[in-house]
């Protein structure tokens, strides 16, 4: 008995960047470090497509400044990705962003049988439209309920709060809180779900350009390499993330890694 | 008791689990198990169970593929000993089956698991395998294998270590049921190309994303109910029932491709199990890569003895059944309510006499769920010329209904958000009075209750196309309960996978 004419197909995993492109980012280099990281980020991401073939990889981004708008708007497959470079200029519409992207992660045009989506966040500064909104519109989608939401702080003018927000609670903190926004991790006794010192449910700080090409590569390969990978869970463990999340990357905030000069 | 005489339960049996693609590839042990086995109730009617259970994949599930199989095993052992105590016959009623099958079965399996586990643990705390009878472990060499080793040590007794889902059927000579918790799916393909549905999944409130209700949950036993359901088997009924885990179902592109799929892998051959094997290490391939299962039943005529021309249906009193029969007696306690049975049988005829008189009494045909009859105090259950419904509900109604109405498009994925409710209704664990009565903050509940109520046979337009119910909005809530051969949820909805190995079903020497 011959097999059917079925579609079998691996799941799709979408992975959304959210790039702040606000006149900031200009100064010190740090959009020029933001467009580096991520086009030398993508050899390694597809790379990692390419070992967990269950998995199809499909890349977009969004940028903010004046406006929200999609820089890559079609789910592209990694490994046909070209990444035109961003341009800094405007203010931060950080809730338009969100907006944006909880728009495509409704079902449709999100698959019923998709893995969790990854969405990082990435920024210098603080929202300059209505985030509470965006946030609300985004965290209404089950699919966003579902992602994985990392966020990156470029320098330390970033709005940590903001993005500990995108991100939620830190689940593996105990009492389930997460630290405070902005204490250095270990400070008052409160375990990280990893690593001490370290946690991917806070915001990553990014201090230079060699720190955020780390952060970028781990959430592009690392993270994308764990979210591939069906692993089944409870439902209602929290402490779990949506996905198993893997270790961080050295850096600046783990004082016994050198990973370059504290510049922004 | 328990003998290895197949019988007119079910005509054929397979099962069979596969290690996915993934795991394969990470050196990780297949979580998934399944079995198909064959018993005998208590008066030598033959009853087929199947069962599917997928360990969960997390890093902290690092015994899941012992939950898994330990569930499977626990369950078809314990259905085993409690139908080998109680005969099935159908003048007991089916009402005290749906009982059992989705609360006191439930909490058997739910006690015993936990004890195994627990029994498990304390004979190897270490988490090796002295035995060698863990074929779904990876090699000792493995880097999973040595991963998990110091971690097993480290840490101390958890139900989580074990953590996985269970579906679990149960075919019976005049009855047929399912229960379980998890993500597993069940499907019903017709005979001879008469088409597949999806008949149970987990309901998307439920759980979501890779997350899913587990037998390590300390409420697992309460978790069984919204996928408990019991059905009475028909004269000249002929069908295939799959159990799969979720793997199956996400390998394939659209639900359509899922039921397409499952009716190929229930007509297999069940002598060839190896043709089974290779088709799901294709569909993980190809897929998904997560680990699979699958149980199927082909269920063919009913047994010799006649079967009642008419069993309660979903919303009826069950004539049939006694107040409380546990399923599980002695023989002794058989011998002592002998003359209930007789008494309660007289009932049933008497009742099937009634029933036939009554002008709105439905066909024999193939029927729904049963579901719990309706208590007192509560209104009759509505046809096609129920009373008028009281004005206040209708307003409500017809605000809902304009609402849905406005955007025909969305009708479907509006009534799917209400999965819980609709699978409340049809198992009986939700009246539909109830939701009637709370329409002024649950207009869509309502409404759902009323086509509940309202559904059948519909040669007469029904309320709620009085109340203005679009053509799409009939046709949504229609595909909910339908009235066909066998009923069905609605359309087809999104959904993983013993060790390597397919073979027929077990049965224990008796």
């Amino acid at each position: 008995m011959p097999f059917p004419n079925v579609r079998l197909a691996n799941r799709p995993l979408h992975f959304l960047y959210l790039c702040d492109c606000s006149g900031s980012m200009a100064a010190q280099g740090k959009m020029q470090a933001l467009n580096q990281a991520i086009r030398q980020s993508l050899p390694g991401m597809a790379e990692v497509a390419r070992q967990n073939p269950e998995a199809r990889v499909l890349v977009r981004a969004v940028s903010f400044a004046d406006r929200a708008s999609w820089h890559i708007a079609q789910p592209t497959p990694v490994e046909q990705l070209q990444w035109v470079d961003l341009q800094a200029g405007g203010v931060t519409a950080m809730g338009e962003a969100l907006e944006l992207v909880a728009a495509e992660l409704r079902s449709p045009p999100m698959e019923e049988r998709a893995l969790p989506p990854v969405l990082v966040l990435i920024s210098d500064g603080q929202p300059t439209d209505d985030f509470e909104a965006g946030l609300q519109s985004l965290l209404r989608q089950p699919w966003a309920q579902k992602a994985v939401r990392l966020a990156i702080a470029m320098g330390h003018d970033a709005d940590l709060e903001v993005l500990q927000q995108f991100i939620g609670s830190d689940p593996g903190a105990r009492g389930g809180g997460g630290l405070p926004v902005g204490e250095v991790p270990g400070a008052s006794g409160q375990a990280p779900l990893h690593r001490p010192g370290k946690s991917p449910r806070r915001p990553l700080q990014a201090s230079n350009a060699t720190a955020l090409a780390q952060y970028i590569q781990w959430a592009s390969t690392a993270v994308v390499g764990a979210a591939s990978m069906p692993a089944s869970r409870v439902a209602g463990a929290a402490a779990e993330g949506n996905i198993p999340l893997p270790d961080l990357p050295p850096t600046v905030m783990d004082p016994t890694d050198d990973v370059g000069p504290l510049v922004w | 008791m328990v003998s290895s005489g197949a019988g007119p339960a079910a005509a054929a049996a397979l099962h069979c689990s596969r290690i996915g693609a993934a795991h394969r590839r990470q050196g990780r042990p297949c979580q998934d198990f399944s079995l198909s086995h064959r018993c005998r109730d208590a008066a030598g009617q033959p009853v087929l169970v199947l069962a599917v259970a997928d360990g969960h994949g997390g890093a902290r599930y690092r015994r899941s593929e012992r939950g898994s199989r330990l569930a499977c095993e626990l369950a078809v052992t314990e259905v085993a000993r409690a139908l080998g105590a109680q005969a099935t016959a159908a003048d007991t009623g089916l009402e005290p089956w749906r009982r059992w099958l989705t609360h006191e079965l439930p909490e058997a399996i739910h006690r015993l698991w936990l004890d195994a586990i627990a029994a498990d643990w304390e004979r190897d705390p270490e988490g090796g395998n002295p035995g060698g009878s863990d074929p779904g472990r990876p090699d000792p060499a493995s880097p999973a294998a040595a991963a998990a080793a110091p971690e097993a040590g480290a840490e101390g007794f958890s139900p989580l270590s074990y953590g996985t889902t269970l579906g679990l059927v149960v075919i019976g000579p005049h009855w047929w049921g399912h229960t379980g918790l998890g993500d597993w799916d069940l499907v019903r393909v017709e005979a001879e190309g008469g088409g597949a549905s999806l008949l149970s999944e987990e309901p998307a409130q439920a759980a979501g994303g890779e997350a899913t209700c587990s037998l390590c949950q300390r409420q697992a036993a309460r978790l069984f109910a919204p996928r408990s359901a019991l059905y009475p088997r028909r004269e000249g009924e002929r069908f295939s029932l799959l159990l799969s885990s979720d793997g199956i179902r996400k390998s394939c592109s659209t639900d359509a491709d899922f039921l397409t799929l499952a009716a190929h892998l229930a007509a297999l051959p069940d002598d060839e199990p190896e043709l089974l094997a290779s088709a799901l290490d294709q569909i993980s391939r190809e897929g998904s890569g997560d680990d699979v299962s699958v149980a199927i039943a082909q269920l063919g005529a009913p047994p010799p003895e006649r079967t009642p021309e008419r069993t309660p249906g979903p919303l009826e009193p069950d004539a049939h059944g006694p107040a409380e029969p546990k399923p599980p007696q002695t023989g002794q306690q058989r011998g002592r309510h002998a003359w209930l049975l007789l008494a309660l049988g007289a009932t049933a005829a008497l009742g099937l006499a009634l029933t036939r008189l009554l002008p709105n009494s439905r066909s024999p045909g193939p029927g729904p769920p049963v579901a719990a009859a309706p208590t007192e105090g509560t209104p009759p259950p509505a046809g096609p010329a129920a009373a008028p419904l009281p004005l206040e509900l209708q307003a409500q109604l017809r605000r809902s209904i304009a609402q849905l109405c406005a955007s025909p498009a969305s009708i479907r994925a509006s009534l799917r958000q209400r999965q819980s409710q609709i699978t409340g209704l049809a198992t009986g664990q939700l009246q539909a009075h109830q939701l009637q009565r709370n329409a002024a903050t649950d207009p869509l509940g309502a409404l759902l209750g009323t086509a509940f109520l309202a559904r059948g046979p519909q040669e007469a337009p029904g309320p709620l196309r009085a109340l203005g119910a679009c053509p799409e909005l009939e046709a949504g809530l229609a595909a909910t309960w339908p009235a066909g051969p066998a009923d069905r949820r609605m359309g087809p909805l999104p959904a993983q996978a013993g060790p390597t190995g397919s073979s027929r079903p077990t049965a224990p020497p008796p």
